[in-house]
């Protein structure tokens, strides 16, 4: 099976709180560029996919240089080439992001299965695959946490309400990747990683298809609550915080 | 009439003992070059500076210095030893008299070396060996095994110099020797026989066939040292003398760009250092006993280690380690060192440790959970505290601490360390460590965000590429900074910065934060109010077996007016803290080394322990609480709090 | 504008979303429920449009239940209560359509022929206001808008086309670790911050003595501790009980989004100057490891 996998470098969200602007309608900070989680999550599934069929694996992501992060680690992780799709930093629309995957992924010569993290922890559009999904007119499953290749088909576990789901899928088709048992991302070797920074990355200029969201306005949400603290040593913490959760919860500690 | 004694006294065949010799000489040489030929598949390295190898070589092999650790079986060890070198001289000079004929078993010399001191030794010897077959039959010892080898080796030993003794007793019972008195031990037996009533014909048969006994049997162990731990008669002086004979980090920094395999996974892969120590181990089990992975009962023992290697260096030398050396085992280290300490003829097993690490971290992308999280968190984020939320200078908020800045000068740099930035605990030393610096006066810079992990937690993960960018980083960066000095609150930054980083082209003057407070102190450049509390000082491995400072941070305790008092293991015998070696990001199942540490510190009655390592206060203050005692504080968190509370700080 | 609305009837925010497409689009709101049976025809949703689908029906079955509703004229604006049923038909309905789509959304507003949505970014550190003119699918974010009094329309029920599963052997498994999170009155929930499994094994007896449900973060999911039907966040289980017990949860702006429907904060962390903190109505700056025997004692007076 031929695999796409679309990946994305984000500002980090680990960084402490306030270390992220929001001014102008962008977001900037003194925060390095990490590979979004989902994404990770994404690219753990398009190797296992790739391995699993000996298929070819090609990553593609749209922006700048910062992009460069995620392909590389794409590169480690087996992807047999990546594409950056030379593109603004910002905020796109979601459909117009979907309609320059899909000529990407047209120009790097298709897939049969399409991987996607569910949701890029920037904007939170989360709405990607399916868009894309929708355009390219394949099936899509969203909330994907393993799969397993069986023969032409692919054994897929996708979270459902309250558990999970399992069924086979027959490509082509577009899988949206999330956190779970069978997506956690591996180390890279370090063979691979120095291979993948030797490799090239090829950078395709954007079709920029017009209309859909732009953004008016963005701030940052203001803190909820202002917090109490229980200070003290360990015992009257422990006390005073006891007291506290026998206010708002009644009928607790076994009838103490 | 001169004093001497006929030489081959009733053995007239005598000479067909050199048809056995020969035998041994071949079997002798066969052992040593089936043993050579392990060896010399292993990667050499430059012998360096000979100067403090053969200062160490007379220290540990000559005066057995590391052996006398132990007093008991040290000194039992010496005895035997030096008594066999004596015999061995006492059979030279046979050989000089039988087959060179020098008149050298005569006159004053017979009587007080060839006689007396000869016997004294073999005494010797045999209380020495009747100690070690107590310990290791009487005590059973868990450290000491006890197979068909290790009876036979003593038992051997036991049984040649007691055959000796009977044998020149028949000898001056048969001969009336005149001078026989000054064998006292011989002597004192031919008396035995005398009140035997033994008969002439009788001891002259019995001395004929036990001396050829005694002689087969002495060239049969001779013959058996290569093929036992005897070797170690060889392997121990060389592997004492390939040791690393500076403190630096006993691992290489290879060029992982051009090297054929990362890491260590065949016996090819380690050094020839490595594969002499394999063979130099006599299986005396201290550095299990020092082991802290051992004692918390993790899948690790040291000794276990080399024997497991060893066994497969002989019986399937061409497959790979991981066969020998399960993950569990692997990752258990905590890379203290207490088993190179406590080895008497200096083997290293981290480097062995971290190298097969390399081979799992980098080739097969293998590293525990948690420990993987921390690596991870260094690549991306120039930090191991995965989840932290704070950034490189929210410790300093409202503290008069500047930031380098490019194009400006640097006289003190005050290197944090992730530790002291990220983690809520160390970030109180490190405020405490830098109000300190700042009431002295000090023109102490930080290099906030541009900081980064030093890569230690990589390096001993055996992510050693991610270490090397880390470590090219840094030093590139601190060369543009060019400070005068470096002060560090961390001994696994100062390991690096002072002594592993020189691989990568650094040459900076690095201190410890107890160094640096010393100093300060006894050159009066902080004053307080007295202290007074009873404390007691963990000594943090890093700081102690890598780097031998353990005066420093006592000095400071004691500057700071405390009254110290020591825990059975201190100094660079210090016992682990448990956080080491990757073992700071990992989840440890009990029982846990902080705990086995805690309750030693506790059991002192100190109302503090005190300590200057950032993992080391965090290991030690889980483990104090669990163990229901006091304060777990940094020594310079003491010392600011005495400072802080002087009336006048002038 | 046209507006329209496609809810499944049990679901916790469908009537938010019909009245939210009532307010926008007028009388002649286009508003469609799937209905788990016939007979909540009646149910009172306030849709003008039905159809019956199975509660675990499969993936093709709701895309082709959804075609069956919209039938061959779809609304400009479709509203849909973001959650399980975006996820599985929203997006790509929308591209399908050629059309954008957010979800996510706080607030919706039309003025002509501008559509203006306020939507979470940034894990929820941030809200951004998006601009288009044209049509769009919207996921509509829980508590954007009041669920009215809907009368009772004549529902005009609709018959989905069968269709083959898109995933075939297809096995549920119901993991009732996170069952009761969305309904449950108090939450102790765990992360990082504890270390271990052991550790996060520890808050089931805290559970039991509080009657609370487990949750997670995500990085106590990602460490194998908990199970991901127990993650709390924007992307996992949004949660609005009672009392919510953050312990070892450094706050991640994509979990604070998450528990932020929780009527009242309990946090402990080792960390003074992590974000849960802000996010709490009371904090307590501790170990969890050292503190739990002492609460435990507090609470249970053993």
């Amino acid at each position: 099976m031929r695999v796409i996998a679309f990946v994305k470098s984000i500002l980090d969200p680990e960084a402490p709180p306030g270390a992220i602007r929001f001014d102008s309608g962008r977001a900037q900070g003194d925060v390095g560029q990490v590979l979004g989680p989902y994404e990770g999550n994404a690219l753990e599934l398009a190797a296992q996919i790739a391995e699993g069929s000996g298929g070819a694996f090609v990553a593609i992501a749209l922006g700048g240089k910062e992009q460069e992060t995620a392909l590389r680690k794409a590169l480690a992780l087996g992807a047999t080439s990546a594409v950056r799709v030379e593109r603004e930093e910002g905020f796109h629309d979601p459909l117009a992001t979907a309609r320059e995957m899909q000529a990407a992924a047209e120009a790097a010569g298709g897939a049969d299965v399409y991987v996607f993290g569910r949701q890029a922890g920037d904007w939170d559009q989360a709405v990607t695959a399916g868009l894309f999904a929708g355009l390219a007119g394949l099936p899509l499953v969203p909330i994907v946490q393993g799969a397993e290749v069986r023969g032409a088909a692919l054994s897929v576990r996708r979270e459902i309400q309250g558990g999970y789901e399992e069924g086979e899928i027959s490509p082509p088709c577009v899988l949206s990747a999330s956190n779970g048992p069978g997506t956690l991302l591996r180390l890279p070797k370090v063979k691979d990683v120095m291979m993948a920074n030797r490799k090239p990355i090829e950078v395709r200029p954007a079709i920029s298809p017009s209309g859909g969201f732009k953004v008016s306005d963005l701030r940052a949400n203001a803190a909820s609550r202002a917090g109490r603290r229980i200070e003290g040593d360990l015992k009257s913490q422990a006390e005073a915080l006891a007291q506290d959760l026998r206010r708002v919860i009644p009928g607790i500690g076994g009838g103490a | 009439m001169t004093p001497h004694r006929v030489v081959y006294w009733n053995i007239p065949d005598h000479a067909w003992m050199y048809l056995p010799f020969a035998v041994l000489v071949v079997v002798f040489c066969y052992g040593f070059y089936r043993r050579w030929r392990i060896w010399s598949k292993g990667q050499r390295r430059p012998i360096g500076p000979w100067g403090p190898r053969l200062r160490r070589l007379g220290r540990h092999a000559g005066l057995q210095s590391g052996v006398v650790k132990r007093r008991l079986q040290g000194y039992a060890h010496v005895a035997l030893a030096v008594a066999f070198i004596l015999l061995f001289i006492g059979t030279l000079v046979v050989m000089l008299k039988s087959d060179f004929g020098l008149p050298v078993m005569q006159g004053a010399f017979y009587l007080w070396f060839e006689s007396f001191t000869l016997d004294a030794a073999g005494l010797a010897g045999i209380v020495a060996l009747a100690i070690f077959l107590w310990r290791r039959y009487g005590l059973r010892p868990q450290a000491l095994s006890r197979e068909a080898a290790d009876f036979f080796v003593p038992f051997s030993l036991l049984i040649i110099l007691i055959t000796g003794f009977v044998l020149q007793s028949l000898r001056i019972y048969a001969t009336h020797d005149p001078w026989g008195g000054y064998s006292f031990v011989g002597y004192a037996l031919a008396s035995l026989w005398g009140a035997l009533h033994l008969g002439i014909p009788a001891a002259l048969l019995i001395h004929r066939s036990l001396w050829w006994f005694h002689l087969l049997l002495a060239f049969s162990f001779l013959a058996a040292i290569p093929y036992s731990k005897m070797m170690h008669l060889f392997t121990g002086p060389l592997a004492i003398f390939l040791s690393e004979p500076t403190r630096g980090s006993g691992l290489d920094s290879p060029n992982l760009e051009t090297a054929e395999r990362l890491g260590v996974n065949f016996l090819s892969d380690l050094t020839v250092k490595d594969l002499v120590d394999l063979d130099a181990c006599t299986e005396c089990g201290r550095c299990q006993d020092a082991c802290p992975a051992f004692a918390s009962g993790k899948p690790l023992s040291p000794k276990q280690v080399i024997l497991d290697l060893r066994e497969h260096a002989r019986s399937r030398p061409n497959e790979p380690l991981t066969l020998a050396i399960k993950d569990e085992t692997l990752f258990a280290c905590t890379t203290c060192r207490a088993c190179q300490e406590a080895c008497p003829v200096d083997i290293e097993h981290v480097p062995k440790i971290v190298g097969m690490r390399r081979f799992r971290a980098m080739e097969e992308g293998e590293i525990p959970a948690g420990l993987s999280d921390a690596v991870q968190g260094i690549e991306e984020r120039g930090h191991p505290f995965r989840g932290s939320q704070a950034s490189r200078t929210t410790w300093m908020e409202g503290l008069d601490l500047r930031v380098w800045q490019e194009g400006t000068p640097c006289e003190t740099l005050l290197w944090v360390g992730c530790a002291g930035a990220f983690d809520p605990r160390a970030q109180k030393v490190a405020r405490a460590l830098a109000q300190l610096l700042l009431a002295m006066g000090e023109d102490v810079k930080v290099l906030g965000g541009r900081e980064s992990c030093t890569g230690d937690p990589a390096r001993r993960a055996g992510q050693e590429y991610l270490y090397q960018i880390q470590a090219q980083q840094n030093v590139e960066l601190l060369q543009q900074v060019a400070p005068k000095r470096i002060v560090t609150m961390c001994p696994h930054c100062m390991q690096q910065l002072r002594n592993e980083y020189r691989d990568f082209g650094a040459n900076f003057e690095v201190v410890h934060h107890s160094e640096y407070l010393s100093m300060a102190l006894v050159t009066g450049r902080i004053s307080h109010a007295a202290g007074g509390k009873r404390v007691t000082y963990h000594d943090p491995c890093y700081l102690s077996r890598y780097n031998g400072i353990v005066d420093a941070p006592r000095e400071v305790l004691s500057g700071a007016g405390m009254e110290l008092t020591e825990m059975p293991r201190h100094g660079t015998d210090s016992f682990c803290c448990g956080a080491g070696g990757g073992w700071a990001f990992r989840e440890e199942g009990a029982p846990r080394v902080n705990r086995l540490r805690a309750k030693e510190a506790v059991e002192t009655g100190a109302e503090v322990v005190a300590t200057s390592c950032p993992f080391c206060l965090n290991m030690m203050s889980d483990g104090v609480r669990a163990e229901g005692g006091g304060e777990v504080q940094d020594i310079a968190e003491i010392l600011w709090e005495q400072v802080a509370t002087s009336p006048v700080a002038d | 504008m046209r507006v329209g609305a496609i809810v499944r009837a049990d679901d916790q925010h469908a009537r938010e979303v019909i009245s939210l497409a009532k307010t926008l689009g007028g009388a002649d709101a286009a508003t469609f429920a799937l209905l788990a049976e016939p007979a909540q025809t009646r149910a009172g949703v306030g849709a003008v449009r039905g159809a019956v689908v199975s509660p675990d029906a499969d993936l093709a079955e709701l895309a082709a239940a959804v075609g069956a509703l919209l039938g061959d004229s779809a609304p400009d604006v479709i509203l849909i209560p973001d959650g399980p049923l975006f996820e599985a038909v929203g997006a790509r309905l929308a591209g399908s359509l050629g059309r954008t789509a957010a979800r996510d959304v706080a607030s919706v507003e039309i003025e002509g022929e501008t559509l203006r949505v306020v939507k979470g970014a940034f894990g929820g550190k941030a809200a951004v206001a998006l601009e288009a003119t044209g049509c769009a699918v919207l996921g509509v974010r829980q508590g954007a808008s009041e669920a009215q009094e809907l009368s009772e329309l004549p529902v005009a029920m609709v018959d989905v086309p069968h269709t083959e599963p898109l995933l075939v052997q297809r096995r549920a498994v119901r993991d009732s670790a996170g069952d009761d999170l969305g309904a449950a009155k108090v939450i102790v929930s765990g992360g990082r911050g504890l270390g271990s499994k052991d550790a996060y094994e520890s808050l089931r007896e805290v559970a039991t003595l509080l009657g609370a449900s487990l949750g997670a973060s995500r990085a106590a999911v990602d460490e194998g501790w908990a199970t991901p039907s127990q993650q709390v966040g924007i992307t996992g289980q949004k949660v609005a009980p009672d009392v919510y017990f953050a312990i070892g949860i450094s706050g991640a702006s994509q979990h604070l989004g998450g528990m932020s429907g929780a009527r009242y904060v309990v946090a402990v962390n080792r960390d003074e100057k992590a974000p849960i903190f802000v996010a709490a109505d009371v904090g307590v700056v501790a170990d969890w490891h050292a503190l739990w025997p002492e609460l435990r004692r507090a609470l249970t007076g053993a």
